[in-house]
């Protein structure tokens, strides 16, 4: 099996096993080479058969060769008592596998045995032999030059007493000609030797109904019979414009039109309203079953044409059935495109159309396969459809790529399977617009199967069980074969009883631990909730004034307690203790409507505050800024494998450095709430860089560095970090306006 | 990470290694124990239960159900599960249960029942019964918790608890921290509005009284509908009046409240010799001549009275619930009690009290005046401890803070000295600047710390921060509209209004 990590050995270890590996390579191959061959009884009985016929024809040769033998030496007797050995085998039915050459040397022994007789004075018995050379082979020649001219001349008569002739045409020709069923040749047939007798006469040719008929043939005598077939089929013609139509009849592609028009259809092309200089050469398509069909005519770039034909049967003529010609029309749209960010490549269908920002690309209207794609930045792809006749316009965020195994189900006795009970869950995802998707095919089909194989294990069951989810190996390797960055998987486990439980894995490519939601899938409002927190676009700021407001029972509205040095609200001149009256004349009545979140202000918008203080009121203009948010390292709602793709494509790709800064500090707290304190550190603390300052800034930073260090036992570090992070008075966290970063560095280091 | 919890861990791991699993014939009857002494628990028979329990952990150790048997043992000793029921068990119940839980803790870490019993050693670490009561042991055990068990559900209350025992230790830096974990990775912790309650309080006690009144917003923003909204918006009234307005350079100042109703004729009371606020503003009048207590609620409504003869000294708790003393005897809920002090040889009854407090965990305080001192009982009126004695004292107020700080008033001494887990913390001097007060008569103390004290001499009532160093307001008698003339007594409610008996007035005045 693949994608299971090696277990370790150490070499002394390797050898002690090389002879007990071979030992047991030994067992099983000779299992194997037992298991894969027949039982002695089995052989004996095929061989016994098969060494009946090549000894039967051996022998029959060597009788043949001897009766030559004795011919020659004029010893008839012995002649025919080996030629007797020939026949003898023929006769009892011996002779059906052995091909011509055995059916040959039977007509060989009738012919010289007949001569024998014939030598002798037996005419009864040489006449007799001659009958059945004919019914062995009707076309046999004697050989002239050496039989004497009285035994050609009974061989004749017997022949003329025997043979008939046949004859058979049909309209039109080519149909297969069967005597008693045995094909004979394809018609015309004419003036073919057939022994006298009573046959059953059948022709097949398709698109025709199958003509049989008994009939009588006499010595002698000439049989003929001229049939004209009767169609059961029809050939259609289509003509279309342009060339290079599928036409597809009930669902299948029967043809595709080609070339151009001859010169006799142009009026009739004329007449139905088309070009006959666009139009393509009359395409037949053949043996169409008389009655109703669904046509439809496709072509890329051109709107498709469905159609209802009735075929019918032109039983005099069989002459092609022609259709209206059938002209398409051209559907092409103009996209344009940008991406975050800039710079990516797009493919529509996978032809490359430029780079974003792409102004304007026509393109065929439909559904189309769109990719745009920045070399190690990431990705962006999806099925769009394209509007004809207009610009479309597509604006595109590079984002990861989810692959969605599906749901497995444990069973309580250990029985695992593919379940479809994530149907809400499916019909829900296609609405995500957070990530790429990876469609169906054939290698999630192969990964599929070989997980159902190798969880069935009772080790793995009993682990899946346990609640562990898929082996990490494994994980791995299913991103790596579609090129993904998040798999999400689900697994159902039942228990005795009935009583079960579900759960919804996410891993990412970035580290091996799984995010957990255990959910009912058949409940939409469960499914709903966590395709909402999937699907969350990971903010990096948000809008933010630098002032907060609690209530209080003195005095009239919410009283402003703190004032973020430099923030908004400072320099705009609010002070702590001032009370809120109003918000652009709105009575404020608790502090909870002056939240940003609640408030619903945005960047840049402008408030005008009226405020009390020292008992006089006065009016204070503020506009709206923005602060840097920070995820916090433990909230049961976001999924975090989500977060770190989500981060990672925007610490390569935000459109700014500091934005890209942020996201790159996200990134490491991500990892952090997977204790991957390795990975953050390397990927974000110690790499990035954030200005000094007030709000989120390189104390914040020293900060998560110490706390990375202190986890992983770095003391001496981890001291180095807080102290810097100590010394940076005005560094917070969480945002600009969360707990500073100096007091809980202090009080680490202490 | 603590040493302690270290070591704690190291031996956790260690005796995963020394337990062995059982035969699983033991299992059987080890099982059929169990259900068998659970069966005689659910019945009303706990003796014959715990005989049971002893007998599956005494002689079938090795079994999964002998850590269930201990546990079963353990919570029927210690059936407490939060930090709020503290003080409710007794010291022999507690002296029970600790070995029990010890030993899960030690032989059985890796049993689902190990989480509960640290969670369990944790709090009675915390429990005032326990003599070997220790902020750092109970933190350790929570933080085990935490760490070893991460999966746990326990993992939420248990940063709860490591936060809290920090703040009993006033490490608040450390509290603050755990709050935040807390806050962070169980942001559905049942306990979430006192969580942040706590937090709050941390924050102020640190001296960022800005983020603790943000942190006292989000319990108004989280929960709205919770009782703690409330408290939380007294507490920001309590900070907005006393940091926040004198951080910004304002005078506090105070107004009378005229609807308030306090005239002793219009309740019923003869006389006024003691009086009690409780958190949310009911008044319990001491009358002294009346024989009784009359509890008046913030619209100034009677809603109970109580009947004591020669009632001395009135108290509520934090919940409102009011305890009387007076003639030897206290009267706390339904129960009557003699109130007596024991001596080396005997034991003297306990007649004449100047002052009675009831902390947070429901021991009273009592001011003997006779021989100026402080009196310590239990909830069952258990004499504990004395915990001061003043030679050439008057004792005249004892207080107890919302951390449980006891605040004792020496009106001859002129002095407040403060106690924390009965250990003398601080003795502040009033007669010196800035209080200068020459005759203080009365005290109350708010839940911030600061100290609302008469002046007799004076005529007003000064408001101190709890150094004692500044002051912070002052009601002044003849400068509040009809106000203070002759004030006797004061209390002080949790958003900071003060209530004083005017002597002149025969009124309760409430100044907001």
């Amino acid at each position: 099996m693949t994608g299971r990590p090696m277990p370790f050995f150490d070499s002394t270890e390797s050898q002690r096993r090389v002879g007990a590996r071979d030992f047991l390579r030994g067992i099983a191959l000779g299992l194997a080479i037992l298991l894969a061959h027949p039982g002695p009884a089995c052989l004996g009985q095929e061989q016994e058969e098969e060494e009946d016929l090549t000894a039967g024809l051996a022998s029959l040769e060597n009788h043949l060769k001897r009766g030559k033998e004795f011919f020659a030496e004029l010893k008839f007797p012995e002649a025919i008592a080996e030629f007797d050995q020939v026949v003898q085998v023929y006769d009892a039915g011996k002779l059906q596998e052995g091909g011509e050459s055995a059916l040959r040397s039977v007509a060989e022994a009738l012919d010289l045995r007949a001569r024998a007789y014939f030598n002798q004075g037996d005419r009864d018995r040489a006449r007799a032999d001659f009958a059945k050379l004919l019914r062995v082979e009707i076309d046999y020649q004697i050989d002239r030059r050496v039989v004497s001219p009285k035994v050609i001349e009974l061989y004749e008569q017997v022949k003329k007493e025997n043979v008939g002739t046949l004859s058979v045409i049909t309209d039109p020709p080519g149909a297969e000609v069967f005597l008693n069923d045995d094909p004979i040749s394809l018609t015309p047939v004419s003036g073919r030797a057939v022994m006298a007798g009573t046959y059953k006469l059948r022709l097949a040719l398709k698109g025709f109904q199958e003509h049989q008929e008994d009939m009588i043939l006499n010595p002698r005598s000439e049989l003929r019979r001229d049939i004209k077939l009767v169609p059961n089929r029809r050939t259609l013609q289509f003509i279309t414009e342009p060339a290079g139509v599928n036409i597809l009849i009930d669902g299948t592609v029967a043809g595709t039109t080609f070339g151009s028009l001859p010169p006799e259809l142009q009026s009739l092309v004329k007449e139905a309203g088309l070009d006959p200089a666009r139009s393509s050469a009359p395409l037949l398509i053949q043996n169409v079953e008389a009655g109703q069909h669904q046509i439809r005519f496709e072509k890329e770039c051109f709107e498709p044409q469905p159609r209802t034909i009735q075929v019918t049967l032109d039983l005099e003529k069989n002459s092609p059935q022609i259709f209206k010609p059938v002209a398409l029309k051209q559907e092409i749209g103009t996209i344009r495109v940008s991406s975050h960010p800039s710079g990516a490549e797009v493919l529509v269908d996978g032809k490359s159309q430029g780079t974003t920002p792409l102004q304007q690309a026509v393109v065929c209207a439909g559904d189309r396969d769109i990719r745009l794609v920045k070399k190690g930045e990431g990705i962006w792809f999806d099925r769009v459809r394209i509007k004809p006749d207009v610009t479309n316009i597509l604006d595109a965020t590079l984002r990861p790529t989810l692959l969605y195994l599906g749901t497995f189900q444990l069973d309580e006795w250990g029985r695992l399977s593919w379940s479809d009970e994530d149907k809400l869950l499916l019909d829900g995802m296609r609405s995500l617009r957070s990530v790429n998707q990876v469609r169906s095919n054939d290698i999630l089909q192969s990964l599929r199967e070989s997980l159902v194989s190798e969880l069935q294990q009772p080790i793995e069951a009993e682990k899946l069980r346990k609640g562990a989810g898929l082996p990490p190996a494994r994980v791995l390797e299913a991103l790596g074969r579609v090129q993904a960055d998040l798999l999400l998987v689900g697994i159902s486990i039942s228990e005795q009883g009935g009583k079960g439980r579900e759960s919804l894995f996410l891993y990412s490519a970035e580290q091996p631990e799984p995010d957990i939601v255990k959910l009912d899938l058949a409940k939409p409002a469960e499914v709903q909730d966590f395709l909402t927190r999937f699907d969350r676009v990971p903010e990096l700021v948000r809008p933010w004034v630098g002032a907060a407001f609690t209530d209080t029972l003195l005095g009239e509205g919410p009283v402003l307690v703190r004032v973020v040095k430099s923030g908004p609200a400072d320099r705009a001149g609010l002070h702590p203790a001032d009370q809120v009256l109003l918000v652009d004349s709105k009575k404020v009545a608790e502090a909870r409507s002056l939240q940003v979140g609640t408030a619903g202000w945005k960047e840049k918008e402008r408030l005008s505050f009226t405020i009390q203080r020292d008992a006089t009121s006065q009016n204070i203009a503020l506009t709206v800024e923005t602060t840097p948010v920070l995820i916090p390292l433990f909230s049961p709602d976001r999924l975090y494998n989500k977060a770190l793709c989500d981060y990672r494509q925007l610490a390569r790709g935000a459109d700014e450095a500091y934005l890209r800064a942020l996201a790159q500090v996200n990134l490491g707290l991500a990892f952090m709430h997977f204790h991957a304190y390795d990975k953050a550190l390397s990927e974000s603390f110690n790499v990035v860089n954030l200005p000094a300052g007030v709000g989120i800034s390189r104390g914040t930073v020293r900060y998560y560095q110490g706390l990375c260090y202190l986890k992983k036992d770095l003391v001496r570090e981890a001291r180095t970090a807080f102290q810097e992070a100590a010394a940076s008075p005005g560094a917070t966290l969480e945002s600009n306006d969360g707990p500073p970063v100096a007091a809980r560095a202090r009080n680490l280091l202490q | 990470m603590p040493p302690r919890p270290q070591r704690l861990f190291r031996f956790l791991i260690f005796s995963l290694f020394i337990v062995s699993p059982a035969p699983a014939q033991d299992t059987g009857i080890a099982q059929k124990l169990y259900d068998n002494a659970l069966q005689l628990l659910r019945t009303g028979k706990p003796e014959e239960a715990l005989k049971g329990f002893e007998q599956i952990y005494q002689s079938y150790g090795k079994t999964a159900q002998a850590a269930d048997a201990l546990f079963q043992a353990a919570t029927y000793y210690y059936p407490t599960t939060e930090l709020d029921d503290l003080g409710l068990v007794s010291r022999e119940s507690i002296q029970k249960a600790v070995p029990l839980l010890e030993r899960i803790r030690l032989d059985y870490g890796t049993s689902s029942r190990a989480p509960g019993a640290l969670y369990r050693l944790g709090l009675l670490a915390l429990e005032p019964e326990n003599p070997k009561a220790n902020s750092d042991e109970a933190y350790a055990a929570f933080t085990s918790v935490v760490n070893v068990y991460p999966g746990s559900p326990l993992v939420g209350p248990a940063l709860f608890g490591a936060a809290v025992s920090q703040m009993h230790a006033e490490a608040f830096g450390t509290a603050i921290e755990d709050f935040s974990r807390l806050l962070e990775q169980v942001p559905d912790f049942s306990g979430a509005p006192q969580a942040r309650l706590a937090f709050g309080y941390s924050l102020f006690r640190d001296e960022d009284f800005p983020r603790a009144m943000e942190e006292y917003q989000k319990v108004r923003d989280f929960f709205p509908s919770r009782a703690e909204a409330r408290v939380a918006l007294e507490r920001l009234t309590l900070l907005h009046r006393l940091r926040l307005d004198p951080s910004v350079g304002r005078t506090v100042s105070y107004q009378l409240d005229s609807t308030y109703s306090g005239k002793l004729q219009l309740l019923g009371a003869k006389s006024l010799v003691s009086m009690a606020v409780d958190p949310d503003g009911n008044l319990l009048v001491g009358d002294g001549r009346g024989g009784g207590a009359i509890k008046v609620d913030p619209t100034g409504k009677v809603i109970g009275r109580f009947v004591l003869a020669n009632l001395q000294a009135v108290a509520m708790d934090r919940h409102g619930s009011p305890t009387l003393t007076g003639g030897g005897i206290v009267l706390s809920g339904t129960r009557q009690l003699s109130l007596v002090r024991p001596d080396a040889s005997s034991s003297r009854p306990v007649k004449d009290v100047s002052a009675l407090a009831v902390d947070r965990d429901g021991r009273i305080l009592v001011a003997d005046a006779k021989a100026e001192e402080i009196l310590v009982y239990g909830r069952a009126l258990n004499f504990k401890a004395s915990l001061q004695r003043s030679a050439s004292g008057k004792l005249a107020a004892v207080q107890v803070s919302f951390d449980n700080q006891v605040y004792v008033l020496d009106s001859k001494e002129r002095s407040v000295s403060i106690y924390s887990d009965g250990k003398l913390l601080s003795r502040l001097r009033l007669d010196e600047p800035p209080a200068s007060i020459t005759l203080p008569l009365d005290m109350a103390v708010d839940d911030l710390g600061d100290l609302y004290i008469v002046d007799g001499a004076s005529s007003r009532v000064v408001v101190l921060d709890p150094t004692g160093k500044r002051v912070l307001a002052m009601l002044v008698g003849d400068k509040t509209k009809g106000g203070l003339s002759d004030p006797q007594r004061v209390d002080v409610d949790r958003q900071g209004r003060i209530y004083v008996y005017d002597r002149k007035a025969d009124a309760v005045l409430r100044f907001d």
